[in-house]
């Protein structure tokens, strides 16, 4: 079993614009206040890409957010377009969230070939912040995908 | 795949397909090979060639066979609506059944079976000739339904 720390596979990153949902997101949140209120009103994201070896076999386990894979028959490897997401009490919160997100790859050839993860903090409800991941990825379409 | 909270949607793979989310609707389109699908609260909806194990707790359960090959099938709903479309070619015995829940079936060999309360019932018999396949539908609370007719392998 191989580990590979996710900057060796990060192909590009890119940083989106914070989005603040200010007062709106606050009352969603049922609250007038964005302090105090316990919600997750601010929100910040941050795109990259990520790559594996089409092996025979691709397993994704993610936590929070829409997972979307496409067999690509132009695809050589595995292609995977992942979108951060923090939400936080406070923009600062927000920002922190979508870089306490890790990705983790693990490559078992011939076993259960490459195994994506992702990996955030526990209990950081409390700590006003809230992480999901959004995938996108592309693949040949003979590997199997569990 | 394993999402806890979230869609999940897989299109045109040829190998076999597992994808399970906690919270969320799964969506497995143009697959080739077996499919195992789960969700605790979603919607499933599959269209497949090959064999079929999907279930869902809370959330309805929709499962195409675009192949020729009689696979076997299993439907799991404790809440929901589960339906079976099944191709003209198709053959093996049907064994659906509903605690709660209306009963519908479009083929000949195959018939629907209210209890005597009106409640749920079962759809039972065979399609086609000999095979081993077998079509398993359950729902606690729900309407079953198993349909014959060709659809096309989904692309998105």
């Amino acid at each position: 079993m191989n580990h590979r720390p996710p900057s060796v596979i990060r192909e590009s990153a890119q940083r989106l614009g914070p989005v603040t949902a200010g007062l709106y997101g606050a009352i969603l949140a049922g609250c007038a206040s964005t302090s105090g209120c316990g919600g997750t009103p601010f929100e910040s994201r941050r795109a990259e890409v990520l790559t594996a070896p089409a092996e025979t076999a691709f397993t994704l386990e993610n936590t929070v957010g829409d997972v979307r894979v496409v067999a690509d028959p132009s695809a050589t490897s595995v292609r995977m377009e992942v979108i951060r997401i923090g939400k936080g009490s406070t923009q600062q919160k927000a920002a922190e969230a979508v870089e306490e997100l890790r990705f983790e790859l693990i490559d078992t050839p011939g076993n259960e070939g490459v195994v994506v993860k992702t990996v955030q903090p526990k209990s950081t409800w409390a700590a006003g912040k809230q992480h999901a991941a959004e995938w996108v990825i592309t693949a040949p379409p003979a590997p199997a995908s569990s | 795949m394993s999402d806890d909270v979230g869609n999940v949607t897989i299109v045109g793979f040829e190998n076999a397909v597992s994808a399970r989310t906690d919270v969320g609707d799964l969506r497995l389109a143009g697959i080739s090979g077996p499919v195992t699908a789960s969700s605790d609260v979603g919607d499933v909806h599959i269209n497949t060639a090959g064999a079929v194990d999907a279930s869902s707790d809370v959330g309805n359960v929709h499962i195409e066979l675009f192949g020729a090959a009689p696979v076997p099938v299993k439907a799991v709903s404790n809440v929901g609506n589960v339906h079976v479309v099944l191709p003209p070619s198709w053959a093996g015995t049907v064994d659906a059944r509903t605690d709660v829940g209306s009963l519908s079936a479009s083929a000949p060999g195959i018939a629907t079976r209210p209890d005597r309360n009106g409640s749920g019932g079962a759809i039972a018999g065979r399609l086609g000739d000999n095979s081993a396949a077998t079509l398993t539908a359950r729902a606690d609370v729900g309407n079953l339904s198993v349909d014959v007719r060709q659809v096309a392998r989904a692309a998105d």
